[in-house]
């Protein structure tokens, strides 16, 4: 999709959105949705559930010795102000419960694709055990692996 | 759904630019591969955050 068309609107999963920053697997891939939100070309929107998973995910990093204590702090301080739009647990609970239940996620997984339904969007995830949980399911037409972000964009 | 549509409404806007933040993760990204640092995948970290909770 070229930058002069419609901005693409997804739903950027935690997996997703810690490789924009660190160094790790798929981080090219990470690269090119991040080049498209700068290039205006995507937007990006997630449960607000994102922030504490995030921070989760540095600190873990931080406990395993491969991020100093103030890297943590940065790279949270930065992502924090992100240009992301949040939406609440409580608002797409209803729906990420009857996702949970017929499809067998788990409800943190289910809040993300929830939203993608609601705003007609995909979930970029880097998770496969997800995306093999929503094989066959009707929801699996909501999230799209990393490594194939490019047929997103 | 055409009606939750409607009705959901982001709790936050971000208040940094997209390019502003594209821009700063890229810098914090190119200085730890610059010194040749290499995590784990977070994924892994991820999930079993999700699947422990």
């Amino acid at each position: 999709m070229s930058g002069r068309e419609a901005l693409r609107l997804l739903v950027l999963d935690t997996s997703v959105a810690v490789k924009f920053c660190l160094s790790e697997s798929l981080m090219e891939e990470a690269g090119r949705l991040r080049t498209a939100v700068d290039d205006e070309e995507a937007e990006l929107i997630a449960p607000s559930t994102i922030q504490p998973e995030f921070w989760n995910a540095l600190w873990q990093q931080h406990r395993r010795g491969g991020l100093s204590l103030e890297e943590v702090q940065d790279t949270w301080r930065e992502f924090a102000e992100d240009p992301l739009s949040l939406y609440k647990p409580e608002d797409l609970m209803p729906r990420a419960a009857e996702i949970a239940a017929s499809s067998g996620t788990i409800i943190y997984d289910a809040l993300f694709l929830a939203l993608a339904e609601y705003t007609s969007s995909i979930v970029v995830t880097a998770d496969n055990k997800l995306l093999k949980t929503l094989e066959g399911t009707p929801f699996a037409e909501h999230a799209r692996y990393l490594g194939k972000v490019q047929d997103l964009l | 759904m055409p009606d939750r549509q409607t009705t959901l409404k982001p709790s936050r806007k971000g208040s940094k630019s997209p390019r502003d933040f594209a821009r700063r993760a890229r810098e914090i990204q190119d200085r730890l591969i610059k010194q040749g640092r290499y995590f784990p995948d977070s994924t892994e970290i991820i999930r079993a955050d999700r699947d422990s909770r």
